[in-house]
């Protein structure tokens, strides 16, 4: 018996040290991100309503929308219309959609839908096939979509990158995703594609021009379809892939042939890009509309002194989640903005001239893009432009922030990891329980246990409560096997290169 | 040589010091302070004219005191940032006594130490602006030279500590209130450099060590006696370093009759404060409901609710102190530029320390971190109060900047570079400009009104030959300079430091 436990222990061990434990991470991000899935009703993202009926309406069937080419308004179930019943009212639980008909066929008549071609179509003609009768099931079967294509290519590009990529794409996505970015990844707001567009698309890119054979390949796939991702969910996403795809060749540039040869890619990424945005009205879907007003340019300067609001509105502050309703306690974006700023400028200082120069450009461009939408459309930050918009650009940066020059080594000590972990951990859990509670009961009635006076839940599924647990328990286990050590064995022998004496020995 | 030849650069950095917050001292009118009101009052009621200016009313029942109105009155502006400054004018015509209104809201009953008001109370004269103004130099001249004095007397591998943890705090609340008249700048002071006084003279020996010693007890009496809460957060940070510097000596023990000894003295001025009955002392000013960031919270929660909302929101006062809350009356917003600043720069260097952290030191800022999140729980709880009401950022900032000090302990070891210095400080300097001139505009024309160019359609300020562009400018300036030159000169370990001799190179 003895014998049998010592086996299995050391089986374990071996497991554990030999890093093969890492295969059980997608299956831990595949749960976090469920979790996060479960945790909302139908409608819950921004604009949901619109996203609902241009999915339903993109069937092209008329059981799921009645829509004429051309005609401003289609017919679709009145359930989609009104699914976000509770939104801007963070007191209102979910329950008033107990009234609306899930199961109902086209019956009302909307114009919040992509019937103007305001948004590309590939996001919503693929999300379209799981349209069927029951629309909250239906709903529930594309956020799991979307999350499992999220899992697969962060999978697939971590097996794929070389060594010392994987780091890089771990502690981007690590980074910029609690709370805005897990909601939304796991949502059917086109912005999940966006983010994921765009945030693993300029990685493939990178991988691809520094491997060869089916590695390459593979790479080449994944980039090929991270920008169709990108650019067939939102216009603007079009935009930051353009500049993905100029940041990635920055980084990575040389003079040969083989360079020559291999950037025919990135440049069909770019072409493909621009055709993709000619096709859609971006600033339209930003700022709804700008302003006759003229471009105002006493506002830039105050205008962009406070666009950093937008890019901490990603880590939870003043923004909320779901329709900006769900706000965010500042535990959990004190504790991500931190986590980020402070890796951060570890990471960002293993720098060459390319990385630094990105950095630069990738500064300029969150600082400079936001202020002249928002003045030449007359508004302040808090406006209609929205953090989430800024979201893929900001994984971007991170990325960037993360990428690691020929020789130059990003290295954590044991402390700095332990912190980011233990702070995103309770960031994320703290995060989910809200949203969910927010739903499930409302914040009026919010109450440590979330499966008491449960308000609003789905008709079959595991309790508020069990989701929650599974979701913070997955992620905190993501983070501790993804961040708790060096991922590559490259990055734990290579030294530093411009550290002071002191922080070697003390690491 | 080469050390003699450093002298001259860095002996600008207390100059350019004494300038950026002087800029500050200008940068808003009297009275922006919170509470200035009653501290004014306060000073004005122990001071040499106090027998005119503040007589005792007979048989009044709770409007005790008659005091100008001028006193009264001079927060006219507060809690409406579109309300320039200007609303004073009328209140300085004529002579201080013309007009008198009757009040209780002063430091009557004891609420507040003496000490402060005391030495405050020395430079009132007739003319407020000018009074208060004096009293907001002499209080930025205390400050730097407490710190120049500490920079010299500390031993050289404690320099970067003292400059790390008081630069990356006080951005922007701190130097708003360290060039105020507000107490509130003598209790951060105090707590902020006793600490490492008390450090040093552990560390130190012969007369280096007499005068840490006398630096300590004037931080102690500058923290004791000017508030009830730094009393207790002095003795804390007294206490701390008691734990980090212990050796079971007998020179130790013998050493440790100074701390206590002021330990005592802390303890009487928070009895005679009349606020030893309640830990929750210090924080119930008569301030107004304070509106922050965090303030959109519940509706009224209380019991567990109340807890659990605090619980997750006290770091939004903690982000306060760095920019998240307005200044003065707390209707000063800030640009966000400033708040994602000074978090980054603070956060920059917490996280570069956490490579090289003595277990002691792990202790240390753990208690510290459990400090701050659990005394304004405890406080809020006490009151029924949400995070956003009452309790405000700048009760916290004292043991914000023993945080930032204690992070640094190991500031010469660890990973700073200078390409880390130059960043940290590039941002704490744009930081620092925005909060200037967003400070400056707020007072000059309101919120309301106003443009880039400070000078234009002003509808207050100074009778004085320099225009608020100039004081905009030259703080902006002194402060790039000074952060400039601290990330130069600052002292880096070039190679490995050997144990702590205790004995300063200079």
């Amino acid at each position: 018996m003895l014998g049998i436990v010592a086996r299995v222990w050391e089986r374990l061990r071996v497991f554990v040290v030999s890093g093969r434990i890492l295969i059980l991470a997608p299956v831990l991000l595949l749960v976090t991100l469920v979790a996060w899935a479960f945790a909302s009703p139908v409608g819950s993202s921004p604009d949901e309503d619109y996203h609902l009926a241009s999915i339903w309406c993109a069937t092209g069937d008329d059981a799921a929308c009645v829509h004429e080419p051309g005609d401003s308004k289609a017919t679709v179930p009145g359930a989609l219309v009104d699914a976000a019943c509770y939104a801007f009212h963070s007191e209102r639980s979910g329950e008033c959609q107990h009234e609306l008909d899930f199961t109902g066929s086209p019956d009302t008549a909307t114009d919040r839908g992509n019937f103007y071609g305001a948004y590309p179509p590939v996001f919503y003609s693929v999300l379209s096939v799981f349209v069927g009768p029951d629309i909250q099931l239906s709903v529930l079967l594309m956020r799991v979509f979307v999350s499992f294509v999220f899992v697969s290519i962060a999978t697939a590009l971590f097996l794929l990158l070389p060594p010392p990529r994987r780091s890089t794409l771990v502690w981007s996505w690590a980074l910029t995703t609690v709370p805005l970015g897990l909601f939304v990844i796991a949502s059917i707001n086109p912005s999940a594609w966006a983010v994921a567009g765009v945030g693993f698309g300029w990685l493939a890119l990178a991988g691809f021009l520094e491997t060869r054979g089916a590695r390459k390949i593979g790479l080449g796939v994944i980039f090929g379809l991270s920008v169709v991702m990108a650019s067939g969910s939102r216009g603007d996403a079009s935009m930051y892939m353009v500049l993905a795809i100029v940041a990635t060749l920055i980084l990575q540039a040389h003079r040969s042939r083989r360079f020559a040869l291999d950037a025919i890619l990135p440049a069909a990424g770019i072409i493909l890009c621009l055709l993709m945005f000619r096709v859609s009205r971006p600033t339209e879907a930003i700022t709804q509309g700008v302003d006759d007003s003229g471009f105002a340019f006493g506002r830039i300067l105050p205008t962009m002194l406070d666009v950093p609001r937008l890019w901490m509105g990603i880590f939870g502050k003043g923004w909320g989640l779901g329709w900006l309703d769900t706000s965010m306690p500042s535990i959990v974006w004190l504790a991500t903005l931190s986590c980020f700023l402070g890796a951060g400028v570890v990471a960002g200082f293993r720098s060459d001239l390319r990385k630094g120069i990105v950095l630069a450009g990738g500064l300029l461009v969150l600082l400079v893009f936001p202020t002249l939408v928002l003045v030449a459309a007359g508004q302040d930050v808090g406006d209609n432009l929205q953090p989430r918009y800024l979201l893929p650009l900001v994984v971007l940066f991170a990325g960037v922030l993360f990428w690691q020059p020929p020789g130059r080594v990003i290295r954590f000590g044991r402390v700095q990891r332990g912190l980011v972990i233990a702070a995103l951990s309770v960031a994320q859990a703290v995060a989910l329980f809200l949203q969910l509670a927010r739903y499930v009961t409302g914040f009026d009635d919010l109450a440590p246990w979330l499966d008491g006076g449960v308000e609003w839940w789905w008709p079959v599924a595991p309790s508020p409560m069990t989701v929650w647990v599974l979701g913070s328990l997955a992620y905190a286990a993501l983070l501790v096997l993804l961040l708790a050590r060096p991922l590559a064995v490259a990055d734990a022998v290579e030294a530093p290169v411009d550290e002071p004496v002191g922080a070697v020995r003390a690491s | 040589m080469n050390r003699l030849r450093r002298v001259p650069l860095l002996a600008l950095a207390p100059v350019l010091a004494l300038v950026a917050l002087l800029a500050w001292a200008f940068a808003s009118p009297i009275g922006a302070g919170p509470d200035d009101d009653y501290h004014l009052v306060s000073s004005w009621c122990a001071g040499p004219t106090a027998a005119e200016t503040c007589a005792p009313v007979e048989g009044a029942e709770r409007a005790d005191h008659r005091i100008p109105r001028a006193l009264a009155e001079i927060s006219c502006f507060e809690r409406q940032p579109e309300v320039s400054a200007a609303c004073q004018d009328e209140l300085f015509t004529g002579a201080l006594m013309d007009q008198t209104v009757d009040t209780d809201r002063g430091n009557f009953y004891g609420e507040y130490p003496p000490l402060y008001y005391a030495v405050m109370g020395v430079f009132t004269s007739d003319d407020v602006q000018a009074s208060a103004l004096v009293m907001r130099v002499f209080t930025i001249v205390l400050f730097v030279a407490l710190l120049t004095a500490l920079y010299l007397l500390l031993p050289v591998e404690r320099r970067p500590t003292l400059l790390i943890g008081w630069v990356v705090t006080t951005i922007p609340l701190g130097i708003f209130l360290l060039a105020s008249n507000n107490p509130s700048a003598w209790a951060t002071i105090g707590v902020g450099t006793s600490w490492i006084a008390l450090l040093g003279y552990f560390e130190s020996t012969g007369r280096r060590r007499i005068a840490l010693g006398a630096l300590y007890a004037i931080a102690m009496l500058m923290a004791a006696g000017s508030r009830g809460d730094a009393a207790v957060y002095a003795g804390f940070a007294t206490a701390l370093v008691l734990f980090y510097a212990f050796r079971p000596h007998r020179r130790y023990w013998l050493l440790v009759l100074l701390p206590l000894a002021m330990g005592i003295v802390a303890l009487w001025f928070l009895l005679q404060a009349g606020q030893a009955g309640t830990a929750t002392a210090g924080f119930t000013t008569p301030a107004g409901e304070g509106a922050g960031d965090g303030a959109e919270g519940p509706t009224r929660l209380a019991g567990i609710g109340l807890l659990a909302y605090n619980f997750l929101n006290v770091p939004s006062l903690w982000a306060g102190v760095l920019g998240t809350w307005g200044l003065g009356w707390l209707d000063t917003d800030m640009p966000s530029i400033v708040g994602f600043g000074a978090i980054g720069a603070f956060v920059a260097a917490g996280y570069l320390a956490l490579r090289w952290m003595q277990p002691r030191v792990v202790i240390l800022v753990g208690i510290t971190v459990l400090v701050l999140w659990a005394l304004p729980l405890f406080v809020l709880q006490q009151g029924g109060q949400s995070v956003g009401e009452m309790l405000q950022p700048r009760y916290l900032l004292p043991l914000v900047v023993l945080l930032g000090g204690l992070l640094a302990l190991g500031a010469p070891e660890c990973a700073w570079t200078r390409p880390r210095l130059y960043a940290v400080a590039a941002s704490l300097v744009v930081a620092h400009s925005v909060a200037l001139h967003a400070n400056l505009h707020r007072y000059l024309t309101g919120i309301d009104a106003g443009s880039f160019n400070l000078n234009a359609d002003i509808e207050w300020w100074w009778s004085v030959p320099f225009s608020p562009m100039i004081v905009w400018f030259v703080g902006s300036g002194a402060y790039a300079a000074l952060l400039f030159l601290l990330a130069v000169k600052m002292p880096l370990a070039a190679k490995p430091l050997g144990p702590r001799s205790g004995v300063a190179l200079l």
